[in-house]
């Protein structure tokens, strides 16, 4: 299977999508277990080192979940001591527990996800739904950069000229509402050459094709039902109680005696896009002792 | 077979009586290479748009034009954008998307060409005009160069059927301007594109050229063979011939007129003798110390990055205009920015006056002192009219060594690139400096303001002020600098004289030095050529 960093871009969104669809609707701790061991794997795989900082975030986010949730909720049964005369128990600190790791979950995937979409994957997807808006996008994102760039160089050269001194806040902020009007005219003045420069290729109102670099084949179709089928098929099951898990009053699992296969069910699809990535390396590392 | 058909095309702009356009007709055969020359104003940017019809100005036309025997006017939308391809001057502005694969099949998108087809056309583009490399990248990261080739590459994957170019390499500089010319000629020649283009740098595009037209206020005032054009019109220095055509008239040459550095050099070898091979200059005395000096100055931009100023050593005396030549990327404007007092060295000093750059506190430096104007004289401008640009920064327009008084209503964005340097110029004299910073002045001008600017500067060097030019232009160097310093790598790889700078350098130099190279020692210029021809009078047998 084609890791998900190299499938079409839809791939990436719909498979982190289901996943953390089902992490939401489904909380147990066997699937939310499996949704955060999941994406810190992959997210890990994708950003190696450089991850620390959300590690940290992410831990610190379970932590505060798991002592603020008793603080707040004194629903359960089984009381582990009394605060200020409140009961704090075993169930709402496992609920805390489970909230915070459906969180750090989704920042996981979700910080995977922003790894792989590169903002012309972004508008890649953007551009199926919307082919005029993504046009729109990506003369946006041409033009901010562009902006910031000029209104630097402005304040250098006014600079240069012994226009533009740094005193005090008054003056300081009339030199900015000065740069502000010129680069308004500047971003007027530009844009009807680019207008010129779009009309002279043929650009109207009318209907227009959306090319992209990103070609659509079975590998991304494989994927995408993969994640589709088994999200749909484990929300349905759970929504008709084929499996579960009850937090309040008492922790206590429900279902029939085959829930484990929708437990391994999702943990296949929370593991796999990791395993892949982990596969690929190992790939490249067999195929450099080769060299 | 004729391609292009143009009958008594006139056109004047909505709001002016007289025509910008006036009675012109031509016809261009298939697979020609036409040049359109013509000083700043004579209508050459006007005739360009007016050949294709989503570009048209508002304002009266009439004639007509003809593109493979049918009327430009009632061509489909499509047909229209396909058929006729332009490419305009600034690089940046045309580029619509972020990125380069984007940019080419922006217009096969318009087309509502299927995807599959686009995925071909713009793979084989990429590959013929070398764009493969940077395919995937942002275009904000490109060069200029970079950025006007992919123009040209986004506007030729829809196949068209003829190519305008209006002055598109003015903005570049002259190693990326002779690519694209070059890039130019290979189409023309291996796909037999027909190439219509209007040009300051005649020098490159004249010899390569099929046909050339001169206009003159509107009208063609000359429409057949290059050589023939160079030769009527090489006295007129609003034309800007090429340098070797200049020389032929100006010595009284017979025959066929020379094009090129090589004719140009067969003919002043042909027919003169250089018994006297070299002109006397004067060897100037530097004026006491140095206005600016920079001492084994290292600069990175970040801590990781190369030295940008590499053991830097370069000095600026008043009454002299200095210019800093170099290819791109080797520490020219970075050198003038630091000596703005912009960017920071890490080792090494900057005298200004003999005192280091550090010691200018609370914008002391711009006070009476050090002025800059960067290459993107836009930047200078924040206000609505020119006469409001001068009254802020305190300028009298009465006591400027140039005359604005024709353009002080003008929105400082409407003006012409002399023009906009001027203005900006008379902003940067307000403050009376005694170092003047010009970064690429030259940049877009054409030679009537070329040998205005020269002559300002001279004037500012007679008035004590030091003036330091970065440029890639060696004619305007060679022309108006006291002594010139070649950047490499950082550091100062050559200094001196202009004289002996130029006459020194094989390759680095300009292409009257080239022309009489071994043959004269030190002509730099087409005038000391024409002196040095004079001086020593024609061969007794010669042509």
């Amino acid at each position: 299977m084609r890791t998900l960093e190299r499938s079409n871009p839809f791939a990436p969104v719909v498979c982190i999508i289901m996943i953390t669809l089902t992490a939401a609707l489904c909380q147990y701790p066997w699937m939310t277990a499996s949704a955060l061991l999941g994406g810190a794997a992959f997210y890990t795989a994708l950003s190696g080192r450089s991850g620390k900082k959300t590690h940290l975030l992410c831990l610190l986010l379970i932590s505060a979940s798991a002592v603020i949730n008793p603080l707040i909720s004194h629903n359960g049964a089984t009381v582990l001591f009394l605060l200020n005369d409140r009961p704090v128990t075993l169930e709402s600190f496992c609920v805390g527990l489970s909230n915070g790791a459906v969180l750090a979950a989704v920042i996981y995937y979700f910080g995977a996800l922003t790894r792989i979409m590169t903002s012309d994957k972004l508008l890649y997807v953007f551009g199926k739904v919307s082919p005029k808006s993504a046009l729109l996008l990506s003369g946006a994102l041409r033009f901010i950069p562009l902006l910031g760039a000029k209104s630097r160089r402005i304040e250098e050269t006014q600079t240069a000229l012994g226009l533009y001194r740094k005193g005090n806040m008054v003056s300081s902020a009339k030199n900015k509402l000065k740069v502000f009007s010129a680069l308004t005219s500047w971003a007027l003045e530009n844009g009807i050459i680019t207008a010129d420069s779009m009309a002279a290729r043929g650009y109207s109102d009318g209907r227009r094709t959306y090319f992209s670099p990103y070609p659509f084949r079975a590998c991304d179709v494989v994927w995408i039902a993969i994640y589709s089928v088994s999200a749909l098929a484990l929300i349905t099951a759970s929504a008709v109680g084929a499996y579960g898990f009850r937090y309040y009053p008492q922790l206590l699992p429900e279902g029939a005696a085959w829930s484990a296969a929708f437990y391994a069910l999702y943990a296949a699809i929370c593991f796999l896009p990791a395993a892949v990535e982990l596969k690929e390396a190992a790939r490249w590392k067999y195929l450099i002792s080769k060299i | 077979m004729e391609i292009l058909d143009i009958k008594d095309l006139s056109f004047s702009y909505a709001a002016e009586k007289e025509k910008a356009v006036d009675n012109v007709s031509f016809s261009v055969e298939e697979g020609e290479f036409v040049a359109l020359c013509g000083e700043t104003g004579s209508g050459k940017s006007t005739l360009l748009k007016l050949l294709k019809r989503e570009l048209r100005p508002n304002g009266t036309l009439t004639g007509t034009v003809t593109l493979d025997g049918e009327d430009v006017s009632a061509f489909t939308p499509q047909r229209s954008a396909q058929a006729v391809g332009f490419v305009m001057q600034q690089p940046e502005q045309q580029i619509v998307c972020d990125k380069v694969w984007h940019e080419l099949a922006f217009g096969l998108e318009n087309l509502r060409v299927p995807e599959q087809e686009i995925r071909r056309r713009v793979a084989e583009t990429a590959c013929y005009f070398g764009l493969d490399g940077i395919f995937k990248k942002d275009v904000a990261s490109l060069s200029g160069g970079q950025k006007q080739l992919l123009n040209l590459a986004s506007v030729c994957v829809m196949q068209p059927r003829i190519l305008i170019l209006d002055e598109p390499t003015s903005q570049l500089d002259p190693i990326a301007a002779s690519q694209f010319i070059s890039t130019l000629r290979r189409m023309n020649r291996e796909l037999s594109l027909t190439v219509i283009i209007c040009e300051h740098r005649l020098e490159e595009v004249l010899p390569i050229a099929d046909k050339a037209i001169v206009l003159k206020k509107g009208k063609v005032a000359f429409c057949g063979l290059p050589r023939a054009a160079a030769a009527k019109f090489s006295a007129d220095e609003s034309c800007d011939m090429p340098a070797a055509a200049r020389i032929f008239t100006r010595t009284g040459g017979s025959g066929e007129c020379p094009i090129d550095p090589l004719e140009g050099k067969k003919y002043v070898t042909g027919a003169f003798e250089n018994s006297i091979r070299s002109i006397k200059r004067e060897t100037r005395q530097h004026e006491g110390a140095p206005a600016l000096e920079f001492s084994h100055a290292f600069f990175r931009y970040e801590r990781s990055a190369p030295d940008a100023l590499f053991d830097l050593e370069l000095k600026a005396y008043t009454g002299e205009h200095t210019c800093i030549l170099g290819g791109n990327g080797s520490g020219k404007t970075t050198a003038l920015c630091a000596a703005a007092g912009m960017r920071r060295i890490y080792d090494g000093k900057i005298k200004i006056f003999g005192k280091s750059i550090d010691q200018y506190k609370n914008g002391a430096l711009y006070r009476q002192c050090v002025a800059m104007l960067p290459q993107d004289v836009q930047t200078a401008f924040l206000r609505m009219t020119v006469r409001e640009e001068l009254e802020d920064s305190g300028c009298k327009a009465e006591e400027l060594p140039f005359d604005l008084s024709g353009i002080m209503e003008r929105h400082p964005y409407d003006l012409s690139g002399g023009e906009m340097q001027l203005v900006a110029l008379a902003k940067a004299l307000a403050t009376d400096p005694r170092i003047l910073l010009l970064d690429e002045p030259t940049k877009g001008l054409d030679s009537g303001h070329k040998k205005m600017l020269r002559s300002i500067i001279k004037g500012l060097c007679q008035n004590g002020a030091a003036v330091v030019t970065v440029t890639h232009d060696v004619e305007f160097a060679a022309e108006s600098a006291d002594t010139c310093v070649l950047l490499f790598g950082g550091s100062a790889a050559a200094c001196g004289p202009t004289g002996e700078f130029f006459g020194g350098n094989a390759y680095y130099t300009t292409s009257a030095s080239r022309m009489t190279r071994g043959f004269f020692d030190n002509a730099i210029t087409a005038d000391d050529v024409c002196a040095l021809c004079g001086a020593n009078g024609r061969k007794s047998g010669g042509a």
